[in-house]
């Protein structure tokens, strides 16, 4: 069993594969984006008084929690074109990520809408606020504060998603790695590069959202 | 079917593995703790696809020259294996750290060795926390197994997949997968809730 490290391969594709990680990076940002809106949406219809968006919310996140990305992701881009909405690889990642992102955010959204003690909210209609500054000033700031630490952990998993990218062929960095590793054969380098790079770039990201968790914090 | 057995193994080797690296990491000291810190939070730093890739290729080659010629599925399993190890052991040691001091100290004022007061006082605390985020766990092993099918494992994605490029008409095939991983994955929430319910009337 020979097996000969070579820093060499590692050299000649680590431009392709930061490529792959900012490009990983990019979608998840825009991805996460819309997920937070599409989150904040559907949150507040879980707990409106309207039945009827009570089940759509409850519907919208049940499905996109219970199903594997992979096959949205597959379902978005091999099957919606039969239906004539085409997309290319990328944007139509992008879309599935942002659904799923927009599930789980939901989820976390609505927990942390459910915890604002009601009374907070009858003293602003006490005041005489209109519903959209109720929301506004009074609900979104407390439940950002309230759901930051989870809402992190589900940003970092969420970028971690990005890779599944890799299987509708955008060049990520799996995708990188995966080329490179059945191109040379030199796993330990491709792998441990593509992982390194990972956790690299997960570490940052939760240094950052925990000082940010830090700085909001209520003293 | 290789879809079900393949999240069940993985499942039931990642818990109980998990909830021994989870006591590990609570309660070892700090060379006991290194290897299994490092293990754990290595794998939940990479996605899993890039889990299951690193297993496939470097641990089947390194098998390979032992003589051992690991299968598509063992790969699969193991791969899977370790990712559930290392969410359950990180849920486990949260939920054996929240547990207040208080309730070990008296254990041991009543003179319990400590086998007998983690079996009476700390496991079945343990075990009611820690069911929630375990049927978690146990969604996203479910949907970690058609990750698998891009190793080449033959199992539900990869055969409608193979039939996708065989009748070429991609979406109905593909829709009833999601389909049936949809339903599946709810029995379990359902089976959680279920659980949830059953055990807070001890409460």
């Amino acid at each position: 069993m020979l097996y000969y490290f070579s820093f060499r391969a590692i050299q000649n594709n680590i431009g392709d594969m930061l490529n792959g990680l900012g490009l990983g990076l990019f979608m998840g940002v825009i991805s996460l984006s819309f997920g937070i809106i599409l989150g904040l949406i559907f949150a507040f219809a879980a707990v409106s008084s309207n039945r009827a968006l009570n089940n759509i919310a409850i519907l919208y996140t049940a499905f996109f929690r219970n199903t594997p990305l992979l096959i949205l992701v597959f379902i978005t881009y091999f099957g919606l074109p039969e239906v004539g909405i085409m997309m290319e690889r990328t944007i139509s990642f992008i879309f599935t990520l942002s659904l799923y992102a927009g599930a789980y955010m939901t989820e976390i959204f609505r927990a942390g809408l459910q915890a604002i003690p009601k009374g907070i909210i009858e003293a602003g209609q006490a005041i005489g606020l209109s519903r959209f500054h109720i929301c506004w000033n009074i609900q979104l700031p407390i439940m950002f504060r309230y759901v930051l630490p989870s809402m992190s952990n589900s940003l970092i998993s969420l970028f971690k998603d990005t890779s599944l990218a890799a299987a509708v062929t955008v060049p990520e960095l799996t995708y990188f790695a995966r080329k490179l590793n059945i191109e040379t054969f030199q796993m330990l380098e491709a792998w441990g590069t593509a992982a390194f790079l990972y956790l690299v770039t997960c570490y940052l990201l939760s240094y950052l959202l925990r000082k940010l968790e830090h700085k909001l914090r209520i003293e | 079917m290789n879809t079900a057995a393949l999240a069940f193994f993985a499942i039931i080797i990642g818990t109980t593995l998990g909830i021994l690296f989870g006591f590990i990491l609570c309660y070892g000291n700090k060379y006991l703790k290194f290897p299994f810190r490092l293990f754990v939070d290595i794998i939940r730093g990479i996605p899993g696809l890039v889990t299951i890739f690193s297993i496939y290729y470097i641990l089947g080659f390194l098998l390979s020259g032992l003589g051992i010629n690991l299968t598509n599925l063992q790969s699969g399993i193991i791969a899977l294996s370790a990712l559930s190890t290392a969410q359950v052991a990180e849920i486990t040691r949260g939920a054996l750290q929240s547990i207040p001091k208080g309730q070990i100290e008296a254990g041991k004022t009543i003179g319990l060795s400590f086998d007998k007061i983690f079996v009476f006082i700390l496991f079945p605390q343990v075990i009611l926390q820690i069911i929630p985020p375990w049927i978690n766990t146990a969604t996203e092993m479910t949907k970690g197994s058609t990750l698998l099918s891009l190793i080449g494992v033959s199992e539900l994605l990869l055969t409608a997949h193979q039939l996708v490029a065989t009748f070429g008409s991609a979406l109905p095939y593909y829709m009833s997968v999601g389909l049936i991983f949809f339903l599946i994955n709810t029995l379990i929430q359902l089976f959680g809730k279920l659980l949830e319910k059953k055990s807070s009337y001890y409460q």
